[in-house]
C-alpha cells in the first residue's frame, strides 16, 4: 500500500468517528414510510376524484363538440356512469389496469432497448397475484401487490444470469413502490418520485379476472385517407357485456397511427348505451393528416366491433381497398 | 432477522459509511434514512439477500450518486468536521488527515465512493464494480485518478508535514 492510500485509509477511518449518532433509525425509517403512503393515498384519491369529474364532464356536456381539447395529447379514457352512484369500479381499476404484458419503451439510465436479443423483454402481470418477466435471454416467475392507490411491491424467484444486453426490467419493475397506468401506458416509480421505467402494453396479454378476453378482428380498422384539413371519422362500436357484470364504465381506446393530434367525443345522435351492448357512436375529429385509427377497447372491458363508418373512410385491412375507394369524394373535399 | 434487529445492529455502521462516502453529517443522515426507508418497503427481499448488510450499502452508494448527479448547481459538501471531531491525538498527523479529508471533499461522487469503498468498507475491485454497475477496469482507473488528484492536492500539506517531522 503507498504513502497516499495509506494516508486515505487513515483519513477515512478516522472520519468516520466523526459520523452523526442518530437514536431510533429504525422508527425514522418507518414513520417517514407510512407519511409517504399516506400523502400518497390522498394524492391519488385527489387525481381519481378529478379524473372521474372531468371524464364525467366530457361525455354528458358534450352535444356533439369535442369534449377532449385538440392540444391533448393522449387519448382520455371516458366513463360513462349514472351521477351520483358510488365509483366502485373506477376505485378497483388500478390493479385491473396492470393486468396484461408490457414492453419497455423507457428504462432509466438504460439505452439499448432496440439491441437484438434471443426473447423478448416483455413483463406479464396476471390476476392471481404473479408477474413473470424476461430481460431478453433469463426469465423468471414472481409474485407482486398492487393497492388501489398505486402502491406497489414485486418480488422475483431465481433466474439466470445469461448475457445478452440485458433489459433490467426487474430492476425497475422490483425497486417500483409505485405504479402509474394510464391508457395503455405503465409506469413505475421509485420512492421519490423517479420514474424508472416506462411500458407499453401489448395486445395479446392476459386481462383481468372477470373481465372478458377481447379479440379485435383484422378488419376493426378505419384507414383514413391521408388529409390536410379536418376530417370527421364516424364509427360506431358495440359492446358486448358479460352476463352479470355490472360494466359502468367506458372506455375505448382510440390510436391514431401515423402521428397526428386528435380529439375523442361521444357523437351527437348517441342514444345507446354502450355498458348494454347497444350502438354506441363514437366521432373522432382529426385536425391534421392522419394515416388511420384503431379502434380497440381497453382493459378487456367491451368487445368492440366496427358497425358502420362516414362516407370517404374505408374500413378494411388493406391499402388496396382505401385506394379502390378514393375517387369518391370526401366530405371535406 | 427483522427490520428493528438489523437496524439496531447495523445502523451506526451504516451512518459511519454514508458519512465516508459523503463527509456531510446531513447528507449521510439523509442518505441512511432513504436507504432504510427502501430496505422496510423491500425488507422480505433484503432479508433473503446473502449479504443484507452489503445491499443496504449498495442503497446508500446509489442514492448518493443519484442525488448528485442530479444537483445542477454543482455544490459540493464543505468538510463537516468541528462540531463532533474528536480530541486530535498528534497534531501533526491530525492536520495531515484533515488535509486528505478536505482533499478527498473535492473529489467527484464516484470517485469518493470507489475510495470509501476501497479503503475504509474494504471492498476488493470486483465487489466494488459489481456494486456500482461499471467494470472492474473503470473501477481501477477512477481509483487511480482519484489518488493522482488526492496526491496533487494535499501535496504541499502533506509534503510539509513529512518534512517536518
Amino acid at each position: 500500500m503507498t504513502d497516499i492510500e495509506q494516508l486515505v485509509r487513515e483519513s477515512l477511518t478516522r472520519g468516520a468517528d466523526d459520523a452523526p449518532h442518530v437514536a431510533a433509525l429504525a422508527a425514522n425509517a418507518k414513520s417517514a414510510v407510512r407519511r409517504q403512503r399516506c400523502q400518497r393515498a390522498a394524492v391519488l384519491g385527489a387525481a381519481l376524484g378529478v379524473a372521474s369529474l372531468v371524464t364525467a364532464v366530457s361525455l354528458t356536456g358534450s352535444g356533439g363538440q369535442p369534449a377532449v381539447p385538440a392540444s391533448t395529447a393522449s387519448p382520455a379514457p371516458s366513463a360513462s356512469e349514472p351521477p351520483g352512484e358510488p365509483d366502485t369500479e373506477r376505485a378497483n381499476a388500478l390493479p385491473a389496469a396492470l393486468i396484461g404484458t408490457w414492453e419497455p419503451t423507457m428504462i432509466a439510465g438504460f439505452e439499448q432497448l432496440d439491441a437484438a436479443r434471443p426473447d423478448e423483454p416483455l413483463v406479464t402481470f396476471r390476476g392471481d397475484g404473479t408477474w413473470s418477466g424476461s430481460d431478453g435471454c433469463n426469465s423468471w416467475l414472481g409474485t407482486y401487490a398492487l393497492s388501489s392507490t398505486g402502491e406497489f411491491s414485486a418480488e422475483a424467484g431465481p433466474h439466470g444470469y445469461a448475457g445478452c444486453r440485458n433489459v433490467p426490467n426487474f430492476a425497475a419493475v422490483g425497486s417500483a413502490v409505485t405504479v402509474v397506468v394510464q391508457d395503455d401506458t405503465l409506469s413505475f416509480y421509485n420512492a421519490r418520485r423517479r420514474e424508472l421505467g416506462r411500458y407499453s402494453r401489448r395486445p395479446d396479454g392476459p386481462v383481468a379476472p372477470g373481465w372478458p378476453q377481447v379479440s379485435i378482428p383484422d378488419d376493426a380498422r378505419i384507414l383514413v385517407p391521408p388529409t390536410n384539413g379536418v376530417g370527421t371519422v364516424r364509427l360506431q362500436v358495440r359492446s358486448q357485456p358479460v352476463e352479470g357484470k355490472p360494466y359502468r364504465h367506458f372506455d375505448v381506446l382510440v390510436k391514431c397511427v401515423g402521428g397526428g393530434r386528435y380529439s375523442v367525443t361521444t357523437g351527437s345522435d348517441t342514444t345507446g348505451n354502450p355498458c348494454d351492448g347497444d350502438p354506441f357512436e363514437l366521432a373522432v375529429v382529426t385536425e391534421h393528416k392522419m394515416h388511420a385509427v384503431v379502434v380497440s377497447a381497453t382493459k378487456g372491458r367491451f368487445q368492440v366491433a366496427v358497425v358502420a363508418e362516414s362516407p370517404g373512410i374505408v374500413v378494411g385491412p388493406t391499402q388496396q381497398r382505401h385506394e379502390a375507394d378514393a375517387a369518391e369524394p370526401r366530405p371535406n373535399d | 432477522m427483522d427490520f428493528e434487529e438489523y437496524v439496531a445492529a447495523r445502523g451506526q455502521a451504516l451512518l459511519r459509511f454514508a458519512y465516508v462516502l459523503t463527509g456531510d453529517s446531513h447528507q449521510a443522515q439523509d442518505l441512511v434514512q432513504t436507504a432504510l426507508m427502501d430496505a422496510y418497503r423491500h425488507w422480505r427481499r433484503v432479508a433473503r439477500a446473502e449479504h443484507p448488510d452489503a445491499y443496504v450499502r449498495r442503497m446508500v452508494v446509489n442514492a448518493h450518486l443519484t442525488w448528485r448527479r442530479r444537483r445542477s448547481s454543482g455544490e459540493r459538501a464543505a468538510a463537516d468536521v468541528g462540531a463532533t471531531r474528536s480530541a486530535p491525538d498528534h497534531a501533526d498527523a491530525v492536520v495531515e488527515r484533515d488535509a486528505v479529508w478536505q482533499a478527498l471533499n473535492r473529489l467527484p461522487p464516484r470517485g469518493r465512493a470507489v475510495l470509501a469503498l476501497r479503503y475504509y468498507a474494504d471492498y476488493d475491485d470486483a465487489a466494488i464494480a459489481d456494486l456500482l454497475g461499471i467494470a472492474v477496469g473503470s473501477v481501477r482507473s477512477v481509483a487511480s485518478r482519484s489518488l493522482a488528484t488526492l496526491r496533487e492536492d494535499i501535496n504541499p500539506a502533506a509534503q510539509g508535514n513529512r518534512e517536518m517531522a
